[in-house]
């Protein structure tokens, strides 16, 4: 366990020095975050004019999803945040696959992996630890987007129906 | 110690082609021993230290690293080994102190702090141990190769390279280094190309050139390949001086070369007296004696060019 601590705090030390990795795990999920909110609030301004007939341009197989009295504004920002919460199940795959790809080529490039595999590490604790370098911190990084995500949506005055259809399971 | 049984390590790059980078190795080194390890690039040195140092698996054959058996005991061989790998591999954006925490802790060194500390000091980076590595010279580096290397106190140390790239000072710093660790006991394993430093640094050397072609000390291959020779410098060489050396039980042969009477023989210090009033009662008049010492270089290159010739014939 201890070696696996050590890859872990190895890569993360090594790896977000770097402007790339740094970049796709910040500056993305900023962008995931910042587009959808932005969408909405352009339908959210638009909501007076919402009729049945903008109800009407949602699919058909959608309007199970618009129950519960929703008005059609709702409807729509809901059938938008459908297309845009994709957006956030990307996350954990765009921040792994930069974190791995960097580490093999830092290694390579300084040539740090023979001296590494010198070393009495295990072939499992190396590739656990590297393996949860890279995925721990997608994981954190996805939910405190979503999660920021979240908070900011009252801000722009989305309903509580449509805050608690993006909350609850889709 | 090291004890290799016909290590061979073959690489298969196409169906039909096998590259033989180490053919049927087999040599021991002692416990406290310096050994040089020769050869000429491409000769399979690096390959046979990975093999040594469990990185790669061997074709054929078996090793036994400070007891251990290669292949069957890889973690303790490693637990027990210093490797200085020909390039430093450090980790460039993180600090010197950081960079030696990181192998102190895979290592299992008890006192991560206080090792690093020690050699920090030791190899004269206490004082930029919070700067990143990127930013240190190839001489810095090297040193802080060193010092992960020791971090685990290994007997054994496999160095490749140690002073390749480096700047006379710094050379002459890592060969101080070298011996004393030499002088604390530790088995060395030395790969270069640097011959002076060999022939200063090594008890034994082994010349290698895909399998080993000689291993001696580097007296006895002296005397093994060009034999023992006495250069007389006198004020001038008559020729009939010759016939009188010539004569002399012990000696195999002598020559003239640039009035010095360079002589071949078996026995120098039993001899050389009986030349030299040989030489005084026929006249000659003796400026100086020395013996003719062949530098490492010569005999490295004169080995490795015998062993192509022989490649070549068969």
């Amino acid at each position: 366990m201890k070696h696996i601590r050590t890859i872990i705090d190895k890569e993360w030390a090594e790896v977000f020095k770097n402007r790339m990795v740094l970049f796709a795990t910040i500056f993305i999920p900023l962008i995931f975050i910042v587009l959808p909110l932005v969408m909405l609030y352009i339908t959210n301004q638009g909501m007076d004019d919402f009729t049945s007939a903008a109800t009407a341009d949602v699919p058909a197989g959608f309007l199970p999803a618009c129950s519960d009295g929703m008005s059609g504004g709702d409807c729509m920002q809901i059938y938008v945040m459908n297309q845009f919460l994709l957006l956030f199940m990307m996350i954990p795959v765009i921040i792994p696959v930069t974190i791995a790809s960097y580490s093999i080529v830092g290694e390579k490039a300084t040539h740090s992996l023979e001296p590494l595999l010198a070393t009495p590490i295990t072939t499992i604790e190396l590739l656990a630890g590297k393996s949860l370098a890279a995925a721990l911190p997608a994981i954190l990084v996805g939910w405190a987007s979503f999660g920021l995500f979240l908070a900011a949506l009252p801000l722009i005055g989305v309903s509580q129906a449509v805050i608690g259809y993006i909350a609850g399971p889709t | 110690m090291i004890e290799i049984k016909n290590l061979t390590k073959i690489f298969k790059i196409k169906k039909s082609e096998d590259i033989h980078a180490v053919v049927d190795l087999s040599l021991s080194v002692a416990e406290g021993e310096v050994f040089g390890f020769l050869g000429p690039n491409g000769a399979g040195k690096t390959t046979t230290v990975r093999m040594l140092t469990s990185l790669i698996a061997p074709t054929e054959g078996t090793a036994w690293i400070n007891g251990f058996k290669l292949g069957e005991n890889d973690q303790e061989i490693r637990r027990s080994v210093g490797i200085l790998t020909e390039s430093p591999g450090m980790y460039e954006r993180l600090s010197a102190f950081k960079n030696l925490s990181i192998y102190a802790n895979l290592y299992d060194v008890n006192d991560v702090d206080g090792q690093v500390q020690k050699y920090l000091q030791m190899l004269g980076l206490w004082s930029r141990r919070d700067d990143a590595v990127g930013g240190f010279s190839k001489g810095m580096r090297q040193k802080l190769a060193i010092a992960r290397t020791l971090l685990h106190e290994p007997h054994i140390l496999f160095l490749d390279e140690p002073t390749s790239g480096l700047d006379p000072e710094a050379a002459s710093l890592v060969r101080s280094f070298i011996e004393e660790l030499s002088v604390q006991g530790r088995t060395i394993f030395m790969c270069t190309h640097n011959l002076n430093e060999a022939d200063h640094l090594c008890n034994r050397i082994g010349i290698f050139n895909t399998s080993l072609i000689e291993v001696d000390t580097p007296a006895n291959l002296r005397q093994k390949i060009y034999g023992r020779k006495v250069v007389f410098h006198l004020r001038a060489v008559d020729p009939k001086w010759i016939g009188v050396v010539e004569k002399i039980p012990g000696v195999i042969e002598v020559k003239n070369v640039e009035e010095k009477l360079v002589v071949s023989l078996e026995d120098p210090e039993s001899i050389n007296p009986v030349i030299i009033r040989d030489l005084v009662n026929a006249g000659a008049d003796i400026l100086f004696v020395g013996e003719l010492r062949h530098s490492l270089e010569e005999i490295y290159l004169q080995t490795i060019r015998e062993s192509e010739t022989e490649k070549v014939k068969s």
